[in-house]
């Protein structure tokens, strides 16, 4: 991938075509918590969003945020309790993960740990063939020639197919991941932080890797991960999620270069530099930002914005109500701030808050 | 995987070596001179001396043990003080019954407790609990009580299997030999039943709880071919290991059975001979049961490694 392609990925790449490949409507997942009092925990709550074909959406946000909640919920592994998933134009809430046959050929999937997704007693070729026989029903010898293609693609050498797993690296193994998900040529490749436990140079070399293979088969990429900076590279449009909610959702590159949500502002301050000075320029810009660790806030009210307990911004409409998808520029932004109806008193200040001249509140 | 198989081979020379020592010279330990015992108590003290020196046994205990060496490494294991028998040709003729009793109590155990364990893991809840009530009662029972209590129901009372004895299998046919196993098997394999049962439901749960097989879910592969070509494989290598070790554990419980159920096996012979003082017998026994042992890790060894690759590269 040249400098110039990488620098600017999203203005290269379309528009959302009418019919999306997927749709999500009002997603919701429950985990039900153990004691007969306990609330259950909503990994999801309420999320719509839309995925076009040869699309890169990103789902940013930090851990519990319900990012890979909902990549579970699309491969029928977390518990649906709410909503509609929509792929290709079939219904798949009810498919639950091992009865889902139909499905596997429009979606596959990339999981986070190379060294737990690969079943350690069979030989690569043996694991790259088993989609290919279970799923399109190919036989054993033109699962072969299929096999070496992949692996070509990938850009392993062809006797990789004789060896087990643990004869590979991290980045090596994450490369055979990818080849087994592109078997059978889906239409959707969900990558569940799919280069977070490599290093940074292996990361880069499996997104340009991803990217490549994008262009070549036109596969749609939902690409999740807590890096805000990584998923607006990667990415056509990012969605940050927060407490299972969705926060801001926009093109990568505005997103990221000027984050809006207070949140958004808090994840993009969350990414250290290189440079020791903007470090500690960031540091102190990150405390302003953020009150308080997640872990330490106060538990978000059950019908304001989620984010009020840590928020620099917070007014007593954010404790009481929940905000809605406010339109800003080209995004959307669920926050009190952007909504010059909501009752916030420092509503209508959007455009001082993204350029990082607002005030914070004294609430 | 040949070089694998030989280099077991090679070490299991050594261990063979140390065990015939230690039989040997814990024997020695043992009060009362065989000759004395097999001359009864009238004998004089000039009868026993006769005897033993003819029995090779006035000699040091080292030569003894050379001489025994030397002897058991042409396969001759000398001839029993009592009867005079060969020990190889008695130990044969006794060899049949016990692995017969232990291999086939084995097999079934593991078949069962495999499915049982499997079913418990895979569907969880009434089968489940099912599996762990059924297991902990199998290993709560002792054997003999059931064996005494199998005989008293389908021996006597049902008159389907014979209550003792046994029939061999090369001249009286598969039938006869087999009906006279069923009772003894069965009372074997109850408390062995339980253990790899409880074994292979942790191994499967284990198993299914794998990363690859939540991400060969998600891929669309269909969960009775994720569950036979996955996880049954990787489930499989540590209850096989158990039961080797359980294997081994059955041949110390096969001595009781055949008291009960008289069958002319091993643990019959051996008892008979600590209880004569037949010294040359008990030693060939003890060499046959480690060797027994041996092979058995082997061939488990061999298992796993065909099962798991992993342990091939080692």
């Amino acid at each position: 991938m040249s400098s110039a392609q990488s620098s600017a990925p999203s203005t290269a790449r379309h528009a959302v075509p009418e019919t999306p490949l997927l749709t999500v409507t009002d997603l919701r997942v429950d985990y039900k918590l153990p004691g007969w009092r306990t609330p259950p925990v909503k990994a999801v709550d309420g999320v719509s969003f839309t995925l076009a074909e040869h699309e890169t959406l990103g789902l940013v946000g930090e851990s519990g945020s319900g990012k890979s909640t909902i990549g579970r919920a699309l491969l029928g592994l977390a518990p649906i309790s709410g909503g509609q998933v929509v792929l290709n134009g079939h219904d798949i809430t009810e498919a639950k993960a091992g009865d889902r046959k139909h499905v596997a050929s429009d979606l596959q999937v990339v999981f986070q740990d190379p060294y737990g997704s690969l079943n350690p007693s069979r030989t690569v070729g043996k694991t790259l063939a088993e989609p290919l026989e279970a799923a399109a029903g190919v036989d054993t010898r033109t699962a072969l020639e299929e096999i070496r293609s992949l692996l070509a693609k990938v850009r392993l050498p062809e006797d990789a197919a004789d060896r087990y797993p643990n004869a590979f690296s991290g980045g090596q193994r994450q490369r055979i991941a990818i080849a087994r998900a592109l078997a059978i040529n889906p239409k959707l490749i969900v990558c569940d932080e799919a280069i977070s436990a490599l290093d940074v140079v292996t990361q880069a070399q499996v997104l340009n890797l991803l990217g490549e293979l994008q262009r070549e088969t036109g596969v749609a990429f939902l690409f999740i991960a807590h890096n805000l900076p990584v998923v607006s590279y990667f990415s056509d449009r990012v969605l940050v999620l927060y407490r299972g909610r969705i926060m801001e959702s926009g093109p990568a590159a505005t997103i990221h270069a000027r984050p809006a949500h207070p949140y958004s502002q808090a994840l993009r301050a969350a990414v250290p530099v290189p440079n020791a000075v903007e470090q500690r320029v960031l540091r102190r810009q990150r405390q302003e930002v953020v009150r308080v660790t997640t872990a330490q806030a106060k538990p978000a009210p059950e019908e304001g914005c989620p984010f009020a307990p840590r928020c620099p911004h917070v007014a007593d409409v954010c404790w009481t109500k929940r905000p809605i998808d406010a339109p800003f520029e080209d995004r959307t932004v669920a926050c009190h701030v952007f909504d010059a109806a909501s009752g916030h008193p420092q509503a209508g200040g959007a455009a001082a808050l993204t350029a990082g001249e607002l005030a914070p509140t004294a609430g | 995987m040949t070089r694998f198989v030989l280099r077991r081979l090679a070490v299991a020379v050594p261990l063979l070596l140390i065990v015939a020592a230690i039989s040997f010279f814990l024997v020695q330990l043992v009060p009362g001179s065989p000759a004395a015992a097999i001359l009864g108590n009238t004998a004089t003290q000039e009868q026993v001396d006769t005897l033993e020196q003819s029995l090779g046994l006035d000699q040091p205990v080292l030569s003894q043990f050379g001489q025994w060496l030397g002897h058991a490494l042409q396969g001759n294991l000398g001839a029993s003080y009592t009867t005079g028998q060969s020990v190889s040709d008695a130990l044969a003729q006794s060899v049949a019954p016990t692995l017969s009793l232990a291999i086939l109590s084995t097999l079934l155990t593991l078949v069962v407790g495999l499915v049982l364990g499997m079913a418990a893991a895979v569907r969880g809840g009434r089968t489940d609990r099912l599996v762990q009530w059924t297991g902990s009662l199998g290993m709560a029972i002792p054997n003999f009580w059931l064996a005494a209590l199998l005989i008293f129901v389908f021996a006597i009372k049902l008159s389907l299997f014979p209550a003792i004895g046994y029939a061999e299998l090369g001249t009286d046919g598969i039938g006869p030999w087999i009906s006279h196993l069923v009772l003894p098997i069965i009372a074997l394999s109850a408390v062995n039943l339980g253990q790899i049962a409880f074994q292979a439901r942790a191994a499967f749960t284990d198993a299914l709880s794998r990363d690859y097989v939540r991400t060969l879910h998600a891929t669309g592969v269909p969960r009775r071919r994720v569950l036979y070509k996955h996880v049954l494989r990787n489930a499989s290598v540590p209850v096989v290991q158990v039961t080797g070790l359980t294997f081994i554990f059955t041949l110390g419980g096969v001595v009781v059975l055949e008291l009960i159920f008289t069958l002319p096996g091993m643990g019959n012979l051996m008892l008979r001979s600590v209880q004569n003082h037949d010294f040359s017998v008990v030693q060939g026994g003890v060499l046959y049961f480690s060797l027994v042992v041996v092979l058995v890790n082997l061939v488990i060894d061999v298992a796993t490694a065909a099962l798991d690759p992993r342990v091939r590269v080692r």
